[in-house]
């Protein structure tokens, strides 16, 4: 194979947003497609499928493939890439009828609320009505293929990755009005008869044939960029060459669906569709074996962990040489908070501190229950106030040594407090990485609970919290018909074991949706009626920002100009000084401000701290932005770091408004109230975003990295 | 409506990577020509790509070794080795560089294998960067967009409740 064409094959232009969002729009649509093949079976359904995920395929060729990386140097790889996106995708992707399926795909609660007024709304209706009226989705989609081709836009377009961008996209949306009234995708009665779209089509070809005969016929080059690049001679070649390519593959484009339609039309009675009504397939249901995953998954951990003290103690001190320097600041955050996102509290569930713990019990079992003073979330809110304190002042992710003893004491206060205390005591009130994981999986999309509360109301055995000969009860006491979201459960998979109708499971729910009711919830009560809770968030949210900020460099500069005022041995003292007036004071003064202004107009205690409770996607968010960019820095930072972090952000933003709003609906009947109520939440949660952003934007310092 | 919605965050991503072109020159036997991924070149990292061509034939030249070095007043000079593979194009020679805003002068040295060394030379002006705002707006727009779309969301509901109210109020 010669020079070109090998470099040729091996130009892919892997852009990972447009792979991202073609395989995510691949999977609603198979997720909807599978979906809708348990209720109807239409025989066109695989085709229409495969016709779909063609059309995604396509687009990934035009995008990414070489035709993109040659675009600039050959008129013919560029018009190719266009034929693609005009000619090809668009026509794929609307036989795929995709409406029902990526509507059956995503989430009913999302259809529903979100797109359903969206979709009964008359006036968009007809705006979308309008666009695809036959004359007008040919008149534009024909003016934007001849405007985009004359030499003044498309030296533009060469000259400015923007306008480049402006004319594919043009290009794709164009052509799908254009193949709109063609194909007819959307249910319901087509604007013009079928036959109709024979001339409609016919005259799309006339307009492409002309366009293409000027390609080719042209004495002149008409694009003086390739011409720079090519030489006279072999960009006329190139030139034509572009010409045939639009002329040829874009006229059968044209005038194979024309013909197909008019033999369909002579044949409309023998090629009338048939539909057939097949009866829905019952699933089986894919049963996993959780309970033993989750030790596998504990040994895993447990054996690292013991990698790490050893490899902390006695291996090199040079923290990014260490493992204990890296797994667990890098590598184990990173991916917590990301199981949290995807799943749910997975850490607790593989914990390795409770597998200890649990073969201990083997042999000792506990006498004592937990001191009833103490039966509160305030020893874990110190513990992780002073976690955080420690994590800056003794930089805990650049001391091996240091790190290996925090895991040892971790593992001998749990082994300690579990030794002595009946149920799980260290993991309900004092482990400060599980206070963090129960706050943050409220945002998680899944649950562990009640399939069907009937059987539950049926059942006199109770042996999700009392346990039974193969499996115990709920060692943090949430009873299971009356728990409601994750605080507080490690996703041991106790109950899931013990309960003997098959009835608890871990069940998919909306992010952040508990937080919108307050209900009475086994072991923890009405939400709103603990500080002690509130003050938890008030913590992990401030925390994050904390955390984050001490990494930036403006901050770190802060505090050294500070340590050079003061003396060499007062850094602890300043960045006590930072991590608790962030973490403490700076909430206090926050809540006493927005609760004090709720409190003026009538609100009691019980609502201002929901909405404390309403600020955890916000710091969540803050935490996975900072805790994913130490992930991705043994495997270089990408360069949309920056901007995913920020997506990261507005989506907990996003979230906390909602849970604001929904909040303040429940205690105002009018919207002048309502608005009233959420304003300085609202507020609060914008301040905290614009610090996220300030953090977000400094330059890091790059510290951890391995 | 939903397709819609699809399309246009199809569309958003539709960038393309067409390098814009910064210098054609004749050097020697080459023509060489020097492109940029970006447009207009802002201070920060900056990818450049460099295409190597015989001048007597326009036949692309994939053999050499490719300098490209950069100079500004009472600045350090910046050289990069231009690779082949690091670039989408594997007809092109990509070299990743950090400049600073101002006026840059540049030299692009070719040396193929067995053939003569040539130089071509230039200046590419660098704005300074953009402050984050400008860079990141498309992001910082998500939220406001979204409260907004929320609020057409409840007020389209709204609507839909007190519409079908006096229907069935008659």
């Amino acid at each position: 194979m010669n020079t070109i064409g090998s470099a040729a094959l091996g130009s892919w232009n892997i852009d990972v947003p447009v792979l991202a969002l073609l395989v995510i729009t691949a999977l609603i649509y198979l997720r909807g497609w599978l979906r809708g093949q348990r209720f109807v079976r239409d025989e066109q359904d695989g085709s229409r499928l495969a016709a779909f995920l063609s059309g995604l395929a396509v687009l990934f060729i035009a995008l990414d493939s070489p035709l993109d990386a040659f675009d600039t140097l050959y008129l013919s790889a560029h018009m190719t890439q266009h034929l693609l996106l005009m000619m090809v995708a668009p026509p794929l992707l609307l036989i795929g009828r995709p409406m029902l399926p990526l509507l059956r795909g995503l989430p009913k609660w999302f259809v529903k609320e979100g797109l359903g007024p969206f979709l009964a709304w008359p006036a968009l209706r007809r705006v979308l009505s309008f666009l695809v009226f036959p004359p007008f989705a040919w008149l534009v989609y024909v003016a934007s293929t001849i405007l985009w081709h004359l030499p003044k836009f498309y030296e533009l377009v060469l000259q400015s990755p923007f306008w480049h961008g402006a004319q594919h996209a043009c290009f794709f949306w164009t052509a799908i009005l254009f193949w709109w009234p063609v194909i007819q995708p959307a249910p319901g009665r087509a604007a013009w008869p079928r036959w109709t779209m024979i001339p409609y089509l016919l005259f799309a070809d006339v307009a492409n044939t002309a366009l293409s005969a000027f390609f080719v016929f042209s004495g002149d080059v008409l694009y003086p960029n390739y011409e720079t690049l090519q030489g006279h001679v072999a960009a006329a070649r190139d030139q034509a060459f572009a010409g045939v390519i639009m002329w040829v593959p874009g006229s059968i484009a044209y005038l194979v669906p024309a013909i197909v339609m008019a033999l369909s039309i002579f044949n409309s009675g023998r090629l009338a569709r048939r539909r057939l009504i097949k009866p829905a397939r019952v699933r089986s249901r894919l049963k996993l074996p959780l309970p033993m995953l989750r030790r596998v998954a504990q040994t895993v951990m447990l054996g690292a962990a013991v990698v790490v003290m050893a490899d902390g103690f006695f291996g090199t001190q040079v923290a990014p040489l260490n493992k204990a320097g890296v797994w667990p600041w890098i590598y184990w955050r990173g991916l917590s908070v990301l199981a949290l996102l995807a799943v749910g509290n997975l850490f607790c569930m593989a914990c390795p501190f409770t597998l200890a713990r649990d073969v201990a019990r083997k042999i000792v079992p506990p006498r004592f229950r937990w001191p009833q003073r103490l039966r509160n979330k305030w020893t874990a809110v110190a513990l992780l106030a002073l976690y955080l304190w420690t994590y800056e002042a003794f930089s805990l992710w650049n001391s091996p040594w240091l790190t290996a003893w925090v895991i040892a004491g971790y593992f001998g206060t749990a082994l300690l407090v579990d030794g002595f205390f009946r149920g799980a005591s260290f993991c309900k009130y004092v482990c400060p990485i599980g206070q963090f994981h129960f706050i943050s999986s409220l945002v998680s999309p899944g649950e562990i609970g009640v399939r069907k509360k009937e059987v539950c109301q049926t059942c006199r055995t109770y042996d999700c919290i009392r346990g039974n000969a193969h499996a115990r009860g709920c060692e943090l006491y949430l009873f299971q018909p009356k728990k409601t979201g994750n605080l507080d459960c490690t996703f041991c998979l106790d109950c899931v074991k013990a309960c003997p109708h098959d009835n608890v499971a871990y069940l998919p729910v909306i992010p952040a949706s508990t937080l919108v009711s307050d209900p009475y919830r086994s072991s923890l009560g009405r939400l709103s009626k603990r500080n002690d809770l509130a003050a938890l968030v008030l913590v992990m949210v401030f925390g994050a920002f904390v955390n984050a900020a001490g990494m930036v460099g403006p901050v770190s500069m802060w505090e050294h100009g500070w340590q050079a005022r003061l003396g060499l041995h007062t850094l602890p003292w300043i960045v006590a000084g930072l991590v608790f007036g962030g973490v403490i004071a700076a909430p206090a003064l926050a809540v006493m401000l927005c609760g004090g202004l709720n409190r003026l107009i009538g609100l009691m205690a019980e609502t201002v701290r929901r909405f404390i409770l309403a600020l955890a996607p916000i710091g969540f968010a803050m935490w996975c932005a900072h805790l994913v960019y130490h992930l991705s820095t043994p495997f270089g930072v990408p360069v949309w770091m920056t901007d995913l972090q920020i997506l990261v952000l507005d989506s907990g933003l996003l979230l906390t408004l909602y849970v604001c709003w929904r909040v303040a609906q429940q205690n105002a009947t009018k919207l002048r109230r309502e608005l009233a109520i959420v304003a300085p939440w609202a507020a609060l949660s914008c301040v905290l975003y614009g610090v996220g952003i300030w953090i977000l934007l400094q330059p890091m310092q790059m510290r951890g990295m391995s | 409506m939903r397709r819609f919605l699809y399309l246009l965050a199809i569309a958003c991503c539709l960038g393309a990577h067409g390098g814009v072109l910064l210098l054609h020159e004749r050097a020697g036997a080459y023509l060489i020509s020097l492109f940029s991924a970006d447009a207009p070149l802002r201070a920060g990292s900056q990818d450049f790509t460099v295409l190597v061509q015989t001048a007597a034939d326009g036949n692309i030249v994939s053999d050499c070794r490719v300098e490209l070095s950069f100079r500004r007043a009472n600045t350090a000079q910046v050289r990069i080795d231009a690779q082949v593979g690091q670039s989408a194009n594997k007809l092109l020679y990509a070299a990743p560089a950090q400049l600073g805003a101002g006026v840059w002068q540049f030299t692009i040295s070719v040396q193929p294998s067995g053939g003569a060394f040539a130089e071509a030379h230039g200046t590419v002006t660098i704005l300074p960067e953009q402050p984050p705002i400008a860079a990141y707006w498309p992001y910082f727009a998500v939220p406001p967009i979204a409260v907004l779309l929320f609020t057409l969301n409840r007020w389209l509901k709204r609507r839909s409740k007190s519409t079908s109210r006096k229907i069935f109020m008659g």
